[in-house]
């Protein structure tokens, strides 16, 4: 008797994770999940910065509306950026970047000139119109993490060198963190650094960089909050909370908010320490209110949405082909879901104050519409998974798509290596290894790191690695994955790279 | 996971054969395999928000309890508001006193000064300080007209100070109209006392005014009733506890008020005086005293039965509303703080006295000498006589000291200081006015060998104008002497009106005796040829007054001695003295213009006839028989 209820519900588990696996398993699951993600957060946002905003609102304003109002035609503003980020073919955002990076570096620059504006003792905007400004160091980020990542892409035959590894992107990048020191602004440093690092890190940079440049943060971390008197301030109240009363008050007052919420929280609007006791609640501490008019329920929805979209953003990584796609998803995820973390870890007291938003929620202009040109571009790229863009070439767009009137997205095609050599140079005997010809070192390089592709895969290996995918042995995909390359290059490239290529072979073979 | 761990020594095992190129291959092994890099980060990502929930459950389920406490501690303030204050009337329940709602206009000028460079920081358009205060005190002098004079405003709404109270007692509508004009004006909750009459009075009722000392703020009275009858005129102030903003207190958090205590407003107090008697009596002895030329008068009007005062009036007194411009004599309510040798008037002690214990009967004739010595002193009658014949009514009528002196010492000290007492001098009456004075009765072990020269006829001793009434009252009231009050009821909050408790009425002489005392002091009033009393200006036609004259000589300071020039010029009557209504005392300190300075009764006239009016006492059945004085 005993048994069958359990093999009831085994049975019940089972049937719920097939469903899973076969929803989860669909052609755009992911562009889905990134637009449910996408729309909670920002519905979200928008009512609790009318939640946190309306009691000073209405003191400075007479209307309770004026900061949500303003918030609203952000969000607005920012639904454009969405859909230009989703809109515009990834190729042309690629090409875009290495621009807009410059632009951006020069704003930065004029940013610290009188053109600037300072508040709250930085210098970090531009007043577009009265009231409206405009905080460069936001777009900043993005541009990095395109550049970043085209750079790398574009030299990923040579990142084996540190050289090539680290140059241009990471003296570009600590410039960007000097001027944005001279504002100063430390969260925005922050965010830069984890951009930068999950580049590194997506491409595949030694670990042995990251131990030395976690000995440099730490390093980096200690003398900027020793420099500056609030930084350490920030710090010791966030070791030391009982010393100080006057500085742990910020977090204290934020720990207080979370637990007047409880589980279920005081209510949509009932919070009281949106009344002057939290300190700036419609940004940095909005998670405070979250969690004190909507309890613990409301900040596990956060928590669970924004693990939902590191899920999410990883999975479109790992499914894209496009190396570049794969390392400006991951990096865009990452930089999201760990500003995120960020904030939400000063907030419930497990990190000190750094003044890092919440994306999406947080009351912010710029961040607000950078936020959503991201999500744009993560959308954008979780139609470029070679299976949604097969389905988008068979099925058509879809009924999101239809709506958005998005085009079919371009499957990804490697830089042909035969095709610009042909005219000049006669064939040569496919899988020899070159150096006879007359291409560039570069070329060279760039064709020999991908020689495992040269050869179109048999039908045999195509369909077994449909089938089996994930769970086919260690064994036969070893033997067949090394074997064919070393035979087709003369070297082996990698463990990994198997799962970098994996399905881009479709299309590829649909080319030829 | 499993592909690398197979992937590794499957490579180094294939790929060593074919080395050829094995050092380029080194950098290469150390690159990261994309696939484990987003399993990390997704455990990272996803450990990082794991970690984050876990403190909230901590924080939000676990330590909630203790949190929340400490939370709510920190908010919670305990808000006091004023109970709404009770009116004083009168017995016609006409308006003395009474509160009402209004606004006190402020400023933060340093704020404001602030607030306006930051604006205009941002944008050019907005006003600078200088313009937005223009703006501000011209549109307040247009709301609240010339009472706001926009020069004014401006130099308040420009001083360099953190807080300026622009002005008091505004109208809440016209201070709503402002301050949605301009939120930066700010305006708190103020209620005003008024005292419709002005200066009517104002010695009775006293003063009350907005005071910011007390918690909670509100008003309370200074002077005079207001300020003794305090507790029951403020009420009960309401109480509630709030959730605050931050660093103001006043900022109340919407849907936080609990504990509500609501306030209990404060009882009206009702008065046993007649406005418009009061009226003419403060006029009438602020005319005589103008008249006389005397440094102060004061006037009283008791019911003759009850003991109520219709009117209590002094020459002197102020305007409530601006009590603090007022001098000390104004705020002073003589009637009843400043005690007064009284003179012949009580000279109504020994008459009592002697009628009630069978001495003498009003026609028994006595045979007056020229003076009469006791102790060290020689005591003589305001007129030089010989030893002459008079009636014991003469005596009264005529008010000879040597008569009463001698009826005095047959009614004996003890009997004498016995009527004393019952006449309630020495002792305050209790009338429910602050600062009462009892007088000075030397007791009986004090005595010198002259003072029973002196008592009887009401010198070395003091008495209040209220005081001295009362003994009339007595007479008045068939020997019954019942304390004067002045609070005739108060009105609860609920509109439930409180008697107050009659006094306890004290028997002084027996209902004869009172009779026979009223119907000989008749003869003060008296005016025929060879029997004129001492005060024939006090008669009214149509009624039977009885009354008393008295002259009290005071104290000369340099000297120590009785001044020759400075009298205390007294009157008592009853109003009529066949069936009595009203009882008068007067009493006017050193009069020096003659023909006013020796008598009050053309006074007592004067009030007396207002009296009749007023209340429309009917005529006498028959004139006062002429009485004989000398025979």
């Amino acid at each position: 008797m005993a048994r069958r209820p359990a093999g009831a519900g085994a049975r019940r588990i089972a049937a719920l994770r097939t469903a899973l696996t076969g929803w989860l398993g669909r052609p755009l699951a992911d562009f889905h999940l990134l637009l449910a993600v996408f729309g909670l957060l920002t519905a979200l946002g928008l009512v609790m910065v009318l939640s946190a905003s309306s009691p000073t609102s209405v003191s400075s304003t007479g209307s309770a509306y004026s900061v949500f109002a303003k918030q609203a035609v952000f969000a607005c503003v920012g639904l454009v950026a969405f859909y230009v980020g989703l809109r515009v073919p990834l190729r042309r955002i690629r090409a875009l970047s290495a621009p807009a990076l410059l632009v951006c570096l020069v704003l930065l620059v004029l940013v610290l000139t009188p053109l600037g504006t300072e508040a709250g003792g930085a210098r970090s905007w531009f007043t577009v119109l009265p009231g409206v400004s405009f905080q460069p160091i936001e777009v900043a980020k993005v541009a990095l993490a395109l550049w970043g990542a085209h750079v790398l892409v574009t030299k990923r035959a040579m990142l084996h060198q540190y050289r090539h590894l680290l140059v241009p992107l990471v003296p570009v990048a600590l410039i960007m963190f000097a001027l944005l020191m001279l504002q100063p602004d430390l969260g925005g440093t922050i965010t830069l650094v984890v951009v930068l690092i999950s580049l590194l890190w997506f491409v595949g940079a030694p670990m042995r960089l990251f131990a030395a440049l976690a000995a440099g943060l730490v390093v980096g971390v200690v003398t900027l909050a020793l420099v500056a008197d609030y930084r350490e301030a920030r710090v010791l109240a966030f070791l030391n909370p009982e010393a100080d009363p006057d500085a742990s008050f910020q977090s204290v007052q934020a720990i207080y908010a979370l637990a007047s919420g409880g589980l279920f929280g005081k209510g949509l609007s009932q919070g009281t320490a949106k009344w002057q006791y939290l300190p700036r609640p419609t940004d940095d501490f909005i998670f405070a209110v979250i969690g004190e008019e909507l309890g613990l329920l409301g900040c596990a929805v956060v928590l669970g949405l924004f693990a939902l979209l590191a899920v999410t953003g990883l999975r479109i990584a790992s499914r894209n082909t496009d190396p570049w796609i794969r390392l400006v998803s991951g990096t865009l995820t990452v930089w999201l879901v760990a500003q995120a973390a960020i904030n939400i870890g000063y907030v419930v007291r497990l990190l000190p104050v750094t003044g890092i938003t919440l994306p999406l929620i947080s009351a912010g202009g710029t961040s607000m519409v950078t936020t959503m040109l991201v999500f744009g571009i993560l959308a954008n790229c979780a139609r470029h998974e070679p299976e949604a863009v097969a389905a988008l070439r068979t099925f058509g767009p879809g009924r999101v798509g239809g709506l958005l009137r998005l085009p079919a997205t371009e499957p990804y095609r490697p830089p042909a290596r035969r095709r610009p050599a042909r005219p000049s140079t006669p064939p040569k005997r496919p899988g020899r290894p070159a150096g006879v010809s007359g291409r560039s070192a570069a070329q060279l390089m760039e064709e020999r790191w991908r020689a495992g592709r040269s050869a179109p895969p048999s039908d045999y290996r195509r369909r077994g690695a449909r089938r089996t995918g994930q769970q086919r042995s260690a064994r036969g995909r070893g033997s067949a994955g090394y074997t064919s390359r070393d035979r087709d290059s003369g070297r082996g490239s990698g463990s990994g790279d198997s799962g970098r290529y994996g399905y881009g072979r479709t299309a590829e073979g649909g080319n030829r | 996971m499993p592909r690398i761990d197979s992937g590794r020594p499957q490579r180094s095992a294939s790929r060593r054969p074919l080395s050829v190129r094995g050092p380029a291959r080194k950098p290469r092994a150390r690159f990261g395999n994309h696939r484990v890099r987003i399993v990390v980060s997704r455990f990272l990502l996803v450990a990082a928000l794991v970690a984050a929930g876990i403190k909230l459950i901590n924080v939000q389920v676990f330590q909630a309890e203790a949190y929340s406490q400490r939370a709510m501690q920190q908010k919670a303030t305990l808000q006091k508001f004023p109970a709404e204050r009770g009116s004083i009337v009168d017995r016609n329940g006409g308006q003395l006193a009474f509160s009402v709602e209004t606004r006190e206009l402020y400023a933060s000028p340093n704020t404001m000064r602030k607030e306006q460079a930051a604006a205009t920081k941002d944008n050019p358009k907005f006003d600078t300080f200088e313009q937005r205060t223009q703006r501000i005190a011209s549109y307040i002098h247009q709301v609240l007209g010339d009472q706001a004079p926009e020069q004014e405003m401006l130099d308040k709404l420009r001083s360099e100070v953190s807080y300026v109270s622009l002005k008091k007692n505004v109208d809440p509508n016209k201070a709503r109209q402002i301050r949605k004009e301009f939120p930066q004006i700010g305006a708190a909750y103020r209620a005003e006392r008024v005292y419709p009459n002005g200066e009517l009075a104002a010695n009775i009722i006293g003063a009350a005014n907005w005071r910011t000392d007390v918690d909670p703020e509100g008003i309370h009275g200074l002077l005079g009733l207001e300020h003794f009858k305090d507790d029951l005129l403020a009420g009960q102030n309401g109480e509630r506890r709030v959730d605050t903003a931050l660093g103001n207190d006043d900022w109340v958090i919407p849907g936080s008020e609990r504990d509500l205590v609501e306030a209990v407003p404060g009882s009206d107090l009702e008065l046993t005086i007649d406005t418009y008697l009061q009226f003419q009596v403060q006029r009438m002895i602020s005319d005589y005293v103008a008249k006389s030329g005397a440094r102060n008068g004061s006037a009283v009007v008791l019911d003759a039965r009850t003991g109520e005062v219709y009117a209590l009036a002094t020459d002197k007194t102020f305007n409530p509303a601006d009590f603090g411009g007022a001098s000390p004599e104004q705020r002073n309510n003589i009637a009843v703080t400043t005690p007064f040798e009284p003179g012949s008037v009580a000279k109504v002690i020994t008459a009592a006295a002697g009628i009630e214990y069978g001495v003498v009967r009003p026609d028994t004739v006595l045979q007056v000498p020229g003076q009469f010595p006791i102790a060290d002193r020689v005591v003589k009658d305001a007129w030089t006589h010989g030893t002459v014949d008079m009636t014991f009514t003469g005596v009264l009528g005529k008010s000879s000291n040597v008569g009463t002196l001698m009826v005095a010492q047959q009614v004996g000290a003890d009997r004498f200081m016995d009527m004393v007492g019952k006449f309630g001098l020495g002792k305050r009456t209790e009338v429910g006015l602050p600062g009462e004075s009892a007088g000075v009765v030397p007791p009986r072990d004090q005595w010198s060998g002259s003072t029973f020269g002196n008592l009887p006829i009401g010198q070395g001793m003091s008495m209040t104008l209220l005081q001295m009434a009362g003994m009339y009252q007595a007479i008045a009231n068939d020997g019954v002497r019942v304390p004067p009050r002045i609070v005739r009821a108060t009105i609860g909050p609920d509109g439930v009106r409180h008697e107050e408790p009659r006094p306890e009425g004290v028997r002084v002489v027996s209902p004869e005796t009172a009779t026979t005392v009223r119907d000989m002091m008749r003869a003060v009033a008296q005016r025929s040829p060879g029997q004129t009393g001492s005060g024939p200006d006090a008669a009214l036609p149509g009624y039977q007054i009885s009354g008393k004259t008295g002259t009290g000589q005071q104290v000369d300071p340099t000297c120590n001695c009785y001044s020759e020039t400075n009298n205390n010029i007294t009157f008592a009557g009853i109003l009529p003295a066949d069936n009595p209504r009203f009882v008068v005392g007067i009493m006017l300190d050193a009069p020096h213009n003659a023909p006013y300075s020796s008598t009050a009764a053309p006074l007592f006239h004067d009030i007396a006839s207002y009296l009749a009016q007023r209340y429309q006492i009917p005529l006498s059945k028959e004139q006062s028989p002429v009485q004989i004085l000398t025979p």
